[in-house]
């Protein structure tokens, strides 16, 4: 592929908003890392990836998996997966400590893991707070089997810089100011030159520019749904569209087999829950229970998924419109158009309101009192040919001239 | 007229017939392949002509609907593209080739549904001729459903798409009068064809591909039932083809040698159809007289 091809396409991805992998000085790039170093007469070798419950992020999302809603729901499930690779573990005998460190991309040195302000915040099982779960054990750095480390979101989108003495620690109230750049550091050995397991991240809790309905046009048990946002507006990928009824607000508006075909493609931390976009190659989306956080029930509907009423709309266009079928006539509803970003951030437009009405069948024009012109076969009166009838003569006809002329010929 | 003119006129006559009736001179260039078949792509404009059906009482719903709003009330919508192929079997060539066709195409058109307004279940508006023909919209108030108020075509639509797709399919006789081009070397055929239409239909919308219709039948019980059918005519279409294959002969030769194609063909022909199901009141009138163009490919 020509240079200046590849380099169209990246700005093609660009101009749509698409994220791209940060690149990083060591060559990886923002969701993929390496393990490497010396510890003893080790050399510790390998790669680290992230995963959620045991189950690999698709390298499509690994970039961007770090989003708002992960943060205000101080997610625990998702984990750096190290990957060690044959003749790159650490010696049985060694007993040398491991530590992890979350920051700025230079924090596995040390100077900087002392220096009052750097980002680079020790994690350990006392913080944050609410990490009691989470354990490094230098035994699996002794055989190549892969194993996960546990990432704790808050810290990871806003790390508390060396001697904050801010207690306790806001992260920030998850506003990360645009996307920003963080690697996951696990030292293994002394401290003064350890070994380490890199994962660089990119993490953003910037909302994306809310969508404009611009109309809604009542169709036959649906409603046709134009919305926009101003030109040059960046950072969108997607967009889903979700509706409630008036008459009943606490009900989904679709039907069980839609929600289960459908997932949500944004993230967002309600009333406890975490409901998570899809991340893994299932495409399922995903509900955590967090007890106590995220947004309380005042507002759930503009972003709680249950109230999902369309598929992703691939952000190809300023302007879009789609069509939301599978609603009751005569009964009136809110719409919300969300805009989703590339870390699953969603904005929500305002809420529309509009009512479906029965639409007349062009045919029925054409029927009368008591029947209508839909019929395939003839039904001709006397004398009048039947289609088959005359296609039966005409073959009939056909096959004898070409009787005769074989005939003729032989 | 003179003696020698009459005599002069007669010769040329004579000699002119002798042409035609004279098989083929024989030459020394490779004898053509076998031809048997043809094959015709052709494009051309059309639109059913609907609210001629029968039992419309000079209703015209398809204008109505399918209608630019900005014309005259009852005007025909604007003919769409009509996309056709076709394929003949030739089983006679002494004079001309004499074969049975059969050929099949497509055309669409689409306009916003018509809204039933008030009240389930509604009425949709009314269509009447306004000011100079112009289109004016009626539907019942609100308030009063059994007074009528204006209303704009706006508020008469709804965000749904109805369509209307055709596909017409014929079978036909066809002949072709290739005498002039094959003896004379004039390029030109005329030809005929002619044969029973049938063209089927079906209404589509945002929702389906096949749209529904609701109707009374005649047992009075409510029926719903596919917005799909067709109608039963006769189609002609007398044209002129001009054979390409005659500018080039050398080309033509060699593209007959090599993939054995005797013979590639423009033509226009008046795509003549009265597709009505014979004036059943029951049946879609489908009917266009209008002109198609394309290549025809004889092998």
């Amino acid at each position: 592929m020509k240079r200046s091809t590849l380099l169209g396409m990246m700005c093609g991805l660009a101009s749509l908003g698409i994220a791209m992998p940060a690149g990083y000085a060591d060559g990886t790039t923002s969701g993929t890392g390496t393990c490497s170093g010396t510890v003893g007469t080790a050399m510790l070798a390998g790669n680290t990836r992230l995963s959620v419950n045991g189950t690999l992020i698709q390298a499509a999302v690994a970039s961007s998996v770090f989003g708002r809603a992960e943060c205000e729901c101080k997610s625990r499930d998702i984990s750096m997966r190290v990957q060690l690779s044959g003749g790159g573990v650490l010696a049985q005998a060694d007993n040398s400590g491991v530590s992890m460190y979350i920051g700025q991309d230079n924090c596995s040195e040390q100077t900087q893991r002392t220096t009052t302000g750097a980002l680079c915040e020790q994690i350990t099982n006392a913080n944050p707070p609410g990490n009691e779960s989470f354990q490094l054990d230098l035994a699996k750095f002794k055989s190549i089997g892969p194993f996960d480390i546990p990432l704790p979101a808050e810290p990871i989108t806003a790390p508390r810089p060396v001697n904050n003495t801010d207690s306790p620690y806001l992260y920030n109230k998850c506003d990360t100011n645009g996307p920003q750049t963080r690697t996951v550091n696990v030292l293994v050995g002394p401290d003064a030159s350890p070994a380490s397991c890199k994962l660089p991240l990119t993490v953003s809790t910037s909302l994306p520019k809310a969508p404009t309905i611009d109309s809604i046009s009542s169709g036959n048990g649906g409603l046709t749904v134009r919305w926009s946002v101003p030109t040059g507006t960046a950072g969108i990928v997607s967009y889903q569209l979700l509706c409630r009824s008036k008459a009943a607000p606490t009900v989904p508006v679709m039907d069980q087999a839609f929600l289960d075909k459908t997932p949500w493609y944004f993230s967002s931390c309600l009333n406890g829950k975490l409901y998570r976009r899809p991340l893994t190659s299932d495409a399922v989306s995903t509900v955590v229970e967090r007890p106590g956080l995220g947004m309380g029930s005042a507002a759930p509907f503009p972003l709680d998924p249950a109230f999902r009423c369309s598929d992703r709309i691939v952000a190809s266009n300023n302007s879009l419109d789609t069509r939301i079928t599978g609603l009751a006539n005569a009964q009136e509803y809110e719409i919300v158009v969300a805009s989703i970003d590339a870390y699953g951030n969603a904005s929500p437009s305002d809420i529309k309101t509009a009512t479906p009405q029965d639409t007349q069948s062009p045919l029925n024009n054409y029927c009368s009192d008591t029947e209508c012109p839909n019929s395939f076969g003839c039904q001709a009166g006397p004398g009048a040919p039947s289609a088959a009838g005359a296609a039966s003569v005409m073959a009939m006809a056909a096959l004898g001239l070409l009787r005769q002329r074989r005939r003729r010929m032989s | 007229m003179s003696r020698r003119s009459t005599a002069k006129i007669v010769t040329l006559a004579a000699t002119l017939a002798a042409g035609l009736l004279a098989p083929a001179r024989a030459t020394a260039m490779p004898l053509e392949s076998p031809q048997h078949f043809a094959i015709e792509i052709k494009l051309g404009p059309y639109v059913p002509h609907l609210d001629s059906s029968a039992g419309l009482n000079g209703r015209t719903p398809f204008s109505d609907q399918f209608g630019s709003p900005t014309s005259e009330k009852g005007a025909l919508p604007s003919r769409g593209l009509l996309t056709q192929g076709e394929f003949d079997y030739q089983f006679f060539s002494r004079f001309g080739t004499l074969g049975i066709g059969i050929s099949g195409g497509y055309y669409s058109i689409s306009a916003p549904a018509f809204t039933r307004l008030g009240k389930a279940p509604g009425q949709p508006c009314n269509v009447i001729a306004g000011d100079q023909n112009s289109r004016a919209y009626q539907a019942p108030s609100a308030a009063n459903p059994s007074m009528l108020e204006s209303k704009t075509y706006e508020q008469c639509i709804s965000g749904d798409t109805d369509k209307l797709n055709v596909v017409p399919l014929s079978l036909m006789l066809v002949y072709r009068f290739d005498v002039l081009d094959k003896r004379l070397h004039v390029p030109l055929i005329p030809y005929i064809k002619v044969g029973l239409g049938y063209y089927v239909w079906w209404f589509g919308n945002s929702d389906s591909f096949t749209a529904n219709v609701t109707y009374n039948g005649s047992d009075g019980q409510s029926r719903t039932e596919a917005a799909s059918g067709a109608s039963m005519g006769v189609v002609i279409h007398p044209g002129i083809a001009l054979n390409l294959s005659a500018l080039d002969p050398h080309a033509g030769r060699v593209i007959d040698q090599e993939v054995g194609i005797n013979r590639v063909s423009a033509f226009v022909e008046l795509n003549a159809a009265l597709v009505d199901g014979f004036g059943r009141s029951n049946k879609l009138n489908l009917s266009d007289t209008t002109l198609n163009a394309g290549l025809n490919f004889e092998f």
